[in-house]
């Protein structure tokens, strides 16, 4: 005769349609089967809620765990407020050893009064990587304006990060844009200084420095020895980023990863005085290892340095550099950059355009004023 | 124009309970009124149901033949369904008298009907047993549906762990 436990998991899986959160919860404490199906079943429909409970806790979605032969990915994404029996709370009683893919989503704009909430959520994405056995790829996005946030969260994002390349991360890719001024600490100032020497465009050493894009201040504020011993293969960082002095001391410390060889930089805007920043990549001991390198999207125009840096870049063999779109006002010599929203913005209206083809070598093609530019396996052009 | 007299479908139980059904009202389970599509010649055989007593089906047919004229929900809407399925749990008054059995005989209605295909008697049963499990315990839902608790000591303990924090807030 029939039983409940006769049923298949899709009938169950109907019936929690029917379920609370909070019944799920109960659900998965009945026995082994019914843990798997619920809890899973809580990831995937979290949002569904029917009747929010009256404990928000903030903005935190599970929304899926698919199991897709050997690679396994959560997704934790926060950008409603949901009740506290689901999204995260259920990360913790799944099983997560198997998992080797980590995409976190947490890009809202909370008031105030919610800050604390949002603290909590870096909090519990922390134990979820804590728990992780090993992750070997994982996409973190976080888009946070509220500057109490930023600042109750630095620690957090910090340890997550450190969690992450301490669990073999090698792929890395940090999407995001919120701004802050961001304290690099004394070693970060005496780096910068150090820099500051070879480029004086740098800008002052002062340890207290604007720094809008947060992952940068994150990474940069992990210890060395956390990215010397990290596995990380490829690193992709992408945002809208101002004006930031520790991307350079933030870019030695990748440079020193021994295993990185590949980085991407997207949607950046770079004008002169931060090509300078780039630049100073090629003073780094290590940057001959560096096999791919993607510059996408960055808004600015060449300069005599610039080629030079490239030519610096031994062992590249793919370079990859996307220019905006611009407008080049022939009468006035002006390049018009075409913001993303539409507006136009002015930038170096003394510079005049680069002659385009440079080589002296006919395996590369670098047209700097092209739409893309490629440097392949050659060691000067 | 008039309506096509009502043909009559034999079907036949694992039991070897048989019963002769009006089409319209045995085409509320999709299993089977695609079988019929499927078959263009007229054919006396019952067709064959391997998984559904007769008891059983004596049940779900009370219940096509109570539902019976109704629009049968198309693919498309179940999609969007679905989506804004608001996961309420009433249940019609008729519904719920129909679906007052024992426990064997609901689960036994279930599966029949996600077996048959009958959308809206799989949502009813399914319903019923949220309804059922509501506000309870873990060791209430172990005594109501008979189920052994295989957790280690060791898993309880985690799992409780694990929730503890979820709980007190």
């Amino acid at each position: 005769m029939a039983s409940f436990e006769q049923l298949p998991a899709e009938i169950i899986e109907e019936i929690l349609f029917y379920t609370s959160p909070k019944g799920k919860l109960e659900l998965a404490k009945v026995c082994r089967r019914l843990n798997a199906i619920a809890l899973l079943h809580l990831f995937q429909h979290s949002c569904d809620t029917p009747e929010p409970t009256k404990n928000f806790v903030g903005a935190t979605e599970c929304r899926s765990a698919s199991h897709q032969g050997s690679h396994h990915t959560i997704y934790i994404q926060t950008q409603r407020r949901l009740d506290a029996f689901s999204g995260l709370s259920i990360a913790f009683a799944l099983d997560l050893r198997s998992i080797d893919t980590l995409q976190i989503s947490m890009s809202s704009c909370y008031e105030d009064a919610h800050v604390g909430l949002v603290t909590e959520d870096y909090r519990r994405v922390l134990h979820i990587v804590k728990r992780l056995e090993h992750v070997r790829e994982v996409s973190i996005e976080f888009n946070h304006h509220d500057r109490q946030l930023m600042e109750q969260r630095k620690g957090i994002m910090v340890a997550i990060l450190n969690t992450i390349l301490e669990k073999g991360c090698e792929e890395l890719t940090l999407h995001g844009s919120s701004f802050m001024p961001w304290n690099i600490g004394p070693r970060g100032a005496r780096l910068l200084s150090g820099l500051q020497n070879l480029i004086p465009s740098l800008g002052s050493g002062s340890e207290r420095v604007k720094a809008p894009y947060l992952f940068l201040g994150d990474v940069a504020r992990l210890p060395r020895s956390t990215f010397q011993a990290s596995k990380l293969k490829n690193l992709q960082i992408s945002g809208l980023m101002f004006f930031y002095p520790p991307l350079s001391y933030w870019t030695y410390q990748v440079l020193s990863i021994p295993t990185l060889t590949s980085f991407s930089l997207w949607n950046f805007y770079i004008d002169e005085p931060k090509w300078a920043i780039i630049l100073s990549w090629l003073y780094h001991p290590l940057r001959h290892r560096l096999l791919d390198l993607t510059v996408k999207n960055y808004f600015t125009v060449p300069f005599p340095a610039l080629i030079n840096f490239f030519s610096k870049l031994t062992n590249v063999t793919h370079l990859k550099l996307t220019q905006a779109p611009y407008d080049l006002d022939r009468n006035t010599g002006q390049y018009n950059l075409k913001h993303p929203k539409g507006t136009t913005h002015t930038f170096f209206p003394n510079l005049k355009p680069y002659p385009g083809q440079l080589s002296s070598s006919s395996e590369s093609t670098f047209l700097i004023l092209g739409s893309e530019c490629q440097l392949k396996g050659s060691e000067s052009f | 124009m008039a309506a096509p007299a009502t043909q009559q479908i034999k079907i036949r139980c694992n039991d070897e309970k048989e019963f002769t059904v009006d089409r319209d009202v045995l085409e509320r389970s999709v299993l089977i009124k695609n079988m019929l599509e499927d078959v263009t010649e007229q054919q006396d055989a019952p067709i064959p149901l391997p998984n559904v007593s007769g008891p059983v089906m004596a049940k779900v047919l009370e219940y096509c033949t109570h539902h019976r004229g109704e629009p049968l929900p198309s693919a498309d809407t179940e999609q969007s369904q679905d989506e804004t399925r608001k996961r309420t749990t009433d249940i019609s008054e008729w519904d719920q008298k129909f679906i007052t059995v024992d426990q064997e005989m609901l689960f036994e209605i279930i599966l029949a009907a996600n077996y048959l295909d009958i959308k809206s008697l799989l949502d009813v049963g399914c319903k019923t047993v949220a309804n059922m499990i509501k506000g309870k315990t873990p060791e209430e839902i172990r005594k109501l549906f008979n189920i052994v608790n295989d957790f280690t000591p060791e898993e309880e303990a985690q799992i409780k762990k694990e929730n503890e924090w979820a709980e007190d807030r």
